[in-house]
């Protein structure tokens, strides 16, 4: 997504974050005030809803029955997709936002990648054999910057969503042949445990000082963008680097940021999720 | 399983000529020119319009009219089983194709020569009926985004079991072998057809039953669209302040 504005406008935004404030009167760290809604997809296991501004990001999260990787026999597999709407440019028409698409699924993927932040051994039901694969698909309805971090976000409240059918395991007539079998009960289900799932804080270097959540205009101005995965005990779990250049020394300083940021993030997403939860009716597209 | 029971009711409990819930929402998106939401049962469509604009290939411009670009797409876990969908398979491009037509036909084109209208319709969840649901939320988008029209364009599908014509297939009514799925679209003030398919044999003489029974199920979406588009005006004068309430 790119908003071209002029060089006095991008001056304008320079200048405005050396003495911290910005176009919509916002501080280098704050974030805009966004809405998250679960389950608003009812074919689907999990799903959740962030509105940012104009950013509008759909999750929907599916569970079917694979076979594990030959590589990794004991654990289950999880595939991150992200697709960009043409309802938010037209110039994702078609295949048009292929190469962005691409991007933004490998960096989610990656911030999953590591078999901790989701239980992948939780997931595999006979080793070798079969294993839950679960699929994550982010629909892009709308953007207004800041796309990594609202997917993570949206991506970890439709994982709170989530729920996966039990399943028992049965020997089957021959030893090492086994039979699944689902209950048919709708409310026996797991869910899967956040614990360790990480959220995408990025930090974007605007002239000497780094922001959060760049709106539009203020990414066309961006100099370096670093994405950190931080998950609730601040660890950091995996760092990106966009285009541009970055001394060490702020490095450090940006890590230090994101630790903190993330898991102030975290906490409060996961408040409102535990609020959403006990909440009866969905308003889902209709608010 | 047969899907009109003895006592004369759908497997989802519907009587014959009984539509499914149905919910709108117009003006989500704010990057769009018009968008809008439209639910109809388990089914949910989202619609964005952006235009008239300065088109983006100068070679497929019309001197005196406008030209309508559409493109249909599918959510990944949208249908009960997950299937990833590449950009220009056919299902899409057909129906892409179908809703393009119907708009052309009702959108008054000439008013924008040179120009382009862009439709893009996403289908969020899927139960049946996604292409008649696709018009509709277009059309509603199309009306919020301010495109002048010469009416709306309300789309039904309609089937029969046993000779009973029924009204909004869902999924598992026309996958089914049991009866044949006949998509409509119609402008309600003239009662035109703007968009007719069917699959599967019909005896001409329940062609014309269902047929009605379709253009029915038509002029109660329109009945139901009506309402919101007037709601919709109605809260944005009273916003401006033109209309004291």
């Amino acid at each position: 997504m790119t908003s071209s504005i002029t060089q006095t406008e991008a001056e304008f935004i320079l200048e405005g974050i050396a003495t911290n404030i910005r176009i919509d009167g916002r501080s280098r760290l704050d974030y805009r005030p966004f809405s998250i809604e679960t389950g608003i997809i009812s074919q689907a296991n999990g799903s959740a809803r962030l509105v940012l501004d104009a950013t509008d990001i759909l999750v929907g999260i599916k569970v079917e029955i694979g076979t594990p990787e030959p590589s990794k026999p004991n654990l289950g597999k999880v595939q991150v997709n992200v697709e960009i709407c043409p309802s938010a440019s037209p110039e994702f028409e078609g295949r048009g936002g292929e190469a962005l698409n691409i991007e933004l699924s490998s960096l989610i993927q990656k911030l999953l990648a590591n078999q901790n932040a989701l239980d992948l051994e939780s997931l595999c039901l006979v080793p070798n054999q079969s294993c839950w694969v679960v699929y994550i698909d982010a629909v892009v309805l709308g953007s207004s910057g800041n796309l990594f971090d609202s997917i993570s976000m949206a991506m970890r409240c439709a994982l709170y969503d989530t729920k996966i059918p039990k399943v028992t395991v049965l020997q089957g007539d021959t030893p090492g042949d086994f039979e699944l079998e689902l209950s048919e009960d709708p409310e026996e289900t797991i869910s899967i445990p956040l614990l360790h799932v990480p959220i995408c804080v990025s930090l974007s270097m605007i002239g000497e000082h780094f922001i959060i959540d760049p709106s539009l205009e203020e990414e066309s101005c961006i100099g370096t963008r670093l994405s950190f995965a931080v998950n609730q005990a601040g660890n950091i779990c995996a760092i990106q680097k966009g285009f541009g250049s970055v001394t060490p020394k702020q490095l450090k300083g940006m890590l230090k940021t994101a630790q903190i940021l993330g898991r102030i993030i975290i906490e409060k997403l996961d408040s409102a999720l535990e609020l959403e939860s006990e909440y009866q009716e969905k308003v889902g597209f209709f608010s | 399983m047969d899907l009109l029971s003895p006592e004369g009711l759908r497997i989802d409990g519907r009587r014959p000529t009984e539509l499914r819930n149905i919910q709108t929402n117009m003006g989500l998106l704010q990057s769009a020119d018009g968008s809008a939401y439209y639910e109809q049962g388990n089914t949910k469509v989202l619609a964005a319009v952006y235009g008239p604009r300065e088109g983006a290939m100068r070679s497929k411009m019309h001197h005196d009219k406008a030209i309508i670009n559409c493109e249909y797409s599918m959510a990944t876990f949208s249908t009960g089983e997950r299937k990833v969908r590449s950009k220009g398979d056919r299902r899409s491009v057909e129906i892409s194709l179908i809703i393009r037509q119907v708009f052309e036909s009702t959108v008054l084109v000439n008013l924008f020569p040179r120009s382009q209208i862009d439709i893009y319709v996403q289908i969020l969840q899927a139960d049946g009926g996604t292409r008649c649901a696709a018009i509709n939320a277009a059309s509603l988008a199309l009306i919020d985004a301010g495109i002048p029209m010469k009416d709306f364009a309300v789309a039904c599908a309609a089937g029969c079991v046993d000779g009973t014509p029924i009204v909004d297939l869902n999924y598992r009514e026309d996958s089914s072998y049991q009866s044949p799925d006949m998509p409509i679209a119609i402008l309600p003030k003239s009662n035109k057809i703007t968009m007719l398919q069917m699959d599967q044999k019909l005896h001409l003489d329940t062609f014309e039953k269902v047929l009605q029974c379709a253009v029915d199920g038509c002029h109660q979406i329109y009945d139901i669209m009506v309402t919101k588009v007037k709601e919709r005006t109605e809260e944005l004068v009273t916003s401006r302040g033109v209309l004291q309430v």
